[in-house]
Order: C-alpha cells, then sequence, then structure tokens
C-alpha cells in the first residue's frame, strides 16, 4: 500500500518536473535543434542557391571538399594564429591585470570600474572604433606616429593583410579583456588571504607564490576562461565584419574560418558546403575544449603522483 | 634558539576615510621574551595582540620602535628571514596540496634536501598523529586534524620561534582542552621560544610561562600566571584574568583603615592608604558567605544561585552593586536571603579611581 502510494508521489513529481522544464526544452529544440539538424540535413547535400533548387544528396562530399580546399586550410591557418594569441595572451593578460587589480592602491574601484568600460560597448562600435583610430587617412594612430617622427607618410594599416589581421587581434583583445580579467579577479579572491601570509612565512618568494599558490588556486576558472575564449576565438565574426567592411579582407587576410564559412554561405549562397563548414566548426569547438579539459585533468593527475 | 626584545614599537595604520589619524593599533609596547619561554599576549578581541604577533612575525610593519631577535634588529627583514614558524587561527593550509606537501612547501623553499626533507615530515606527522593523513587534501580533514596539519607544519621547520595566532579557538571545547595539553607538552618537548595570542584567559594561564596582558593597544601587564592573577598590576587585568569574574566596585573611608560600600553595612580592612575613595577588587572565589543573624539585614540579599557542581555562584545585591561569591558544592542559599560576606581570607586588590593602576596597602 504504502509503496504504491511513494511511487505515485513520485511519479507525479516526475510529471511536475517534465512539465516545468518543459517550456525551457521547447525553446531549445526549436531555436538550437532544428537549426543545427537542418544544417547537418543541408551538409550531406548539393545545396548551392546559385544552382537552383536541386538538393541532391551526396553524402559526405562536402566534408571530402571541406579537407582539401585550401581556402579552408588557409582560414584555418589564420584561425589558429588569431585564436591562440588571443585565447593564451588574452588569458594570460587577463590573469595579470586581475592580479594588479587584486592588490591594494589608491583608486583601485575606479580602476576595476574603468576595466569594464570596454565591456559595455557593443562589439560592433568597438570594431568601428578601431578601424577609425587605425584608419589610413584620418586615424590617430597616423597622427600620433607622424608627429613622433616615427613615420614620414601615413600607413594604410588595414590595407596590409598582416596588419589588419594584427589590429583584428588588438581590437577583439581590447574586447574580451574585461570579461576574463573578471573572471580572474574574483577566481584570485576566493583564495584566502592567509595562505599569502603562509607562504610569505614559508619562505615563498614573489615567483614560487604565483607558480605554487595563485595559479594552482584557479585553475578551475582558468580552465574556464580558456574554454569559452577559445569557443569566442574560433567563432570570432563581428569584428571581422566591421573592420574588413564585411569581405574578409584585405586578401582575406581576416578570413578566419567562421567568416570563411559565412562568406561561403552567404556571399556564394553555396549552403550544404557552408553547412558542412559550420559542423566542422562545431566539432573543432568541441575538440579544443577537450583539449583544454584533458590539459587540466591531466595536470592535476600528474601532481597526484607527483605527490604519492 | 631565541630571545624577542620588543622596544617602544608601535603601530599607526594609515588615516581613516574621515581624513583623521587612526588611533594605533598598538602603543610603545617594551618586553622581553626569553629564550625558550611561552609567552601569551591575552586582551580582548581589538586590543593589538594579533597585531603585535604579526609584526613579530613580519606580515606587518611597524611604525615605530625596534624588534630584536637574539640582539639582531629584525624589523626589515622578510618574514622568511626570521627564522619562525606561525601557526595561523584559520590555519591557512594551502587547498591545493596535500597534508605531506603542506608540510614540505617550507622546508622545499628553503631548499631542504630532499632526503632530510621526508625524514622532517614524516617525524612531524608522527609526533601529532597525523601519518595516516599525509596523502589527503586539506579538505578532507576534519578540523582537529588540519589544526594539527598546520602544528606538523610548523614543528617541521623547526625554527627557532614559534607564533600562535589564537589557534584552538576554532575546535570545539573538547578538543580545545585536549590539544591544549598536547600543546604544553610540544613546548616542553621542543623547548623553542613561543609567542601565542589568545583572548582565552583560560589558555592563557594554562599554558605560558609568561603572560602580556593588552588592552586599547597597550600592555598592561606583562609578568607569570601567578603575578597576572594574584597581583593585576592594573583594574582592566583584574577584571580579565579570572573566572568569575573579580568584584571591583567603589568603597568609601568610613573610619581609620576602613571602608565601606557606601549605603549598606559592608566595610573592609584596607589599612592607611591616604585616599578618601578607592576601586577595591576581591575574587568571588575568596569571598565567604555567612547567613545573617536572625532579623538582621546582613550585607545584603541573594539575587541568585548558579550551581556548576562543585561550586556555586551566589550573587547577592549588595546596596547598587552585585557582588558574585563562588561557595563550595551547591551551598545553602536560597534567593531572598540575607547574607553576610566575609573577606577574611581574601586579597584586597586596590585601584586607583582614575588611573586604574595598582595601590599597594
Amino acid at each position: 500500500m504504502a509503496g504504491t502510494l511513494v511511487e505515485k508521489s513520485r511519479k507525479r513529481d516526475l510529471r511536475f518536473g517534465l512539465m516545468l522544464t518543459a517550456p525551457s526544452v521547447i525553446i531549445i529544440l526549436m531555436l538550437l535543434g532544428y537549426p543545427m539538424g537542418y544544417a547537418i540535413f543541408m551538409s550531406f547535400h548539393q545545396w548551392n542557391d546559385k544552382l537552383g533548387a536541386d538538393h541532391q544528396f551526396i553524402g559526405l562530399n562536402n566534408y571530402g571538399q571541406l579537407i582539401t580546399d585550401p581556402a579552408v586550410w588557409a582560414a584555418m591557418e589564420r584561425t589558429a594564429y588569431f585564436s591562440v594569441i588571443t585565447v593564451v595572451g588574452g588569458v594570460a593578460l587577463a590573469v595579470i591585470i586581475a592580479i594588479l587589480l587584486n592588490r591594494k592602491f589608491r583608486g583601485r574601484t575606479l580602476a576595476r570600474v574603468l576595466l569594464l568600460v570596454p565591456w559595455a560597448v557593443p562589439p560592433v562600435v568597438n570594431g568601428i572604433m578601431w578601424k577609425l583610430i587605425f584608419d589610413g587617412s584620418v586615424g590617430i594612430v597616423n597622427t600620433i606616429l607622424r608627429s613622433l617622427g616615427l613615420i614620414k607618410e601615413n600607413i594604410q594599416w588595414l590595407a596590409d593583410p598582416t596588419a589588419a589581421m594584427n589590429i583584428l587581434i588588438f581590437a577583439e583583445t581590447w574586447k574580451l579583456l574585461p570579461f576574463l580579467c573578471l573572471l580572474m579577479l574574483a577566481a584570485l579572491q576566493g583564495i584566502p588571504e592567509s595562505i599569502y601570509r603562509a607562504a610569505a612565512i614559508d619562505g615563498a618568494d614573489a615567483w614560487n607564490t604565483f607558480w605554487r599558490i595563485t595559479l594552482p588556486n584557479i585553475r578551475g576558472p582558468l580552465m574556464f576562461a580558456l574554454i569559452v575564449q577559445s569557443m569566442w576565438s574560433l567563432k570570432v565574426f563581428d569584428t571581422i565584419y566591421v573592420l574588413s567592411g564585411g569581405s574578409g579582407g584585405p586578401v582575406s587576410g581576416t578570413t578566419t574560418i567562421n567568416f570563411l564559412d559565412y562568406i561561403t554561405t552567404f556571399s556564394n549562397l553555396d549552403r550544404g558546403y557552408g553547412s558542412a563548414m559550420a559542423v566542422g566548426i562545431m566539432l573543432l569547438v568541441l575538440i579544443v575544449s577537450a583539449f583544454w579539459i584533458f590539459v587540466f585533468g591531466g595536470f592535476s593527475r600528474k601532481r597526484r603522483e607527483a605527490n604519492g | 634558539m631565541a630571545q624577542i626584545e620588543l622596544i617602544h614599537v608601535s603601530k599607526t595604520y594609515g588615516p581613516t576615510k574621515h581624513g583623521r589619524n587612526a588611533e594605533p593599533a598598538v602603543c610603545d609596547l617594551s618586553y622581553v621574551i626569553e629564550d625558550g619561554h611561552f609567552v601569551s599576549l591575552l586582551g580582548p578581541s581589538g586590543c593589538g595582540k594579533s597585531t603585535t604577533l604579526n609584526m613579530i612575525a613580519g606580515l606587518e610593519d611597524i611604525s615605530s620602535g625596534t624588534i630584536l631577535i637574539d640582539s639582531h634588529r629584525v624589523d626589515d627583514l622578510d618574514p622568511d628571514k626570521r627564522d619562525l614558524a606561525f601557526v595561523f587561527q584559520d590555519y591557512a593550509l594551502y587547498p591545493h596540496m596535500s597534508v605531506y606537501e603542506n608540510i614540505a612547501f617550507g622546508l622545499r623553499m628553503r631548499k631542504v634536501p630532499k632526503s632530510e626533507i621526508e625524514t622532517r615530515v614524516t617525524d612531524a606527522a608522527r609526533r601529532l598523529e597525523i601519518e595516516q593523513t599525509l596523502q589527503s587534501k586539506p579538505k578532507k580533514l576534519s578540523g582537529g586534524q588540519r589544526q594539527r596539519v598546520a602544528l606538523a607544519r610548523a614543528i617541521a621547520r623547526r625554527p627557532s620561534v614559534f607564533l600562535f595566532d589564537e589557534p584552538l579557538s576554532n575546535l570545539d571545547a573538547l578538543l580545545r582542552d585536549q590539544t591544549r595539553s598536547e600543546l604544553k607538552l610540544l613546548h616542553r618537548e621542543l623547548g623553542a621560544t613561543s609567542v601565542y595570542v589568545t583572548h582565552d584567559q583560560e589558555e592563557a594561564m594554562t599554558l605560558s610561562d609568561r603572560i602580556a596582558v593588552m588592552s586599547r593597544g597597550r600592555l598592561e601587564q606583562f609578568g607569570t600566571p601567578y603575578e597576572v592573577y594574584h597581583e593585576p598590576a592594573t583594574e582592566f587585568v583584574a577584571s580579565f584574568v579570572g573566572k568569575p569574574r573579580m568584584n571591583l566596585f567603589t568603597v568609601t573611608k568610613a573610619e581609620i583603615g576602613r571602608y565601606g560600600l557606601p549605603g549598606t553595612t559592608f566595610t573592609i580592612d584596607i589599612g592607611d592608604i591616604g585616599m578618601d575613595q578607592v576601586r577595591v577588587g576581591l575574587r568571588p572565589e575568596e569571598c565567604d558567605l555567612h547567613p545573617a543573624d536572625d532579623g538582621a539585614p546582613g550585607h545584603g540579599v541573594v539575587k541568585a544561585v548558579e550551581p556548576l557542581g562543585n561550586v556555586s555562584d551566589v550573587l547577592v545585591t549588595v546596596g547598587d552593586q552585585i557582588f558574585m561569591s563562588r561557595v563550595p558544592g551547591f551551598g545553602n542559599y536560597t534567593v531572598g536571603d540575607h547574607v553576610n560576606i566575609n573577606v577574611t581570607r581574601a586579597r584586597i586588590h586596590c585601584f586607583d579611581q582614575k588611573s586604574g593602576t595598582r595601590v599597594d596597602h
């Protein structure tokens, strides 16, 4: 008797729980599941809007093309360059800034507030801002360099593929730093003050304190920062769009893999191939995330073994 | 081995938000902690005892004065150059390291050879009976075990000075008493100079060779537990040390050599000290009670009886004062009884009304 009563109430709870989650599950399915499924579906078809409405099933052909396409590999190279610098450099810079902001100094609160300013700027505005600053004819950078006598003539920063890529990296780092800094600052504040005092008594110098006390204690947030920043860097779009005027140029200089996908899908209208590329990017993001988890997991395992 | 000497040590924190200069946290401390002594810094919270300890450790700068360890000035030395170990109130164990690594860290930083580290860590762990936990992270340990790890970390360093910042305050009562006894044994075994911060006068009394009683950043008394208890230098020391708290009240000269509590028949014999009024302190356990004669009002009326088993604390209303007496067993008193207070076997402590300093009589 009692058993069935418990069973009944458990079922009722389960039903109620499902009912509560249903709206969000449905929304997620509609907004995420459907487009994703549709993209995967398209990626197995010849689905180029310029070639008409005949969508032939071509199996893995799109994926095969993906692997052999030199444009893809060139874009991947640029993506790697962009991502390694923005992820590793960005997070490292964020840690350094967070450590500085975690020290006591006059005006610390103001500095912490100012740190957030770039984050409050909409990404497109951020892109436009840097585009104007590095503008070839009216940009402030040229003006400053000229008045300092460092250059004689204006440099067309955004007309040079390498320079444009580096400016892109700069603009993106500018935008992403506040969030990463905030994340790292919160992590640092979670470390009890007293263990630094213990480390001082134990004779750890600044270097040892950083590597042996600070860093291991922000491992979790650090991994999180690296993962989310990797995702964002691999999927960077808006700043490229604004800086290059929607072209990914000059001469594809700022065309990362995600931007190449955009051009393929929406300029070339090759939606089948574009979908395959999108699926590829998704896998790439998963692999990179898994890589970070592996690196940090392996790190902790090695430590355990070293201690044993 | 180390002797610690404080010479006119003061600490002032920077101006407050309102622009005023803050009161000194520690003011003009001068005393000598002898080699091998166990010295407690005792006082209520905010009295500057932890600040003093941190200054000895080098975790805080001193604003003026000098600290000598073995006659060497250490004010400008970094904490790790002062050859001392610190046991923190919250233990300050490194959360990401195993117990072994926690104990070994200070040795590693000092480039002690590996084999030596292992010997010292296992030795410290054995002394504190935490050998089974060496591979665990601090998170997995109970409060008492963490405490022991913190102690082991200090011991393994084999410093000439141990500094303790209220190390027992996070333990439950039973464990606290037990660890307190162990600390005493440990000190006897190691013989290193120890400075121990506490607000618990019982801890200070049981552990120390000397006690430095502090209040509002100032040293009230530096002396043996006996001196602090039986010859308190100030009214503050008298009221802070001893449980139950000493009876303290103002008496007025009544006749030659005798002083009385105004509005009552209670008088005590102090002798001629040439003062019209004086603060008097009497320890509850040194005051006896006697029932008043039938019908007589006596010195006062019993207000409450608090039996503790072996003794009972009896609160007596004398005039507008509450007087406490500790009587053996459960006592024979009930609320409303008229009683006389007998202080013939009590030490009478006198303090100047204004300055609070001891007046000898």
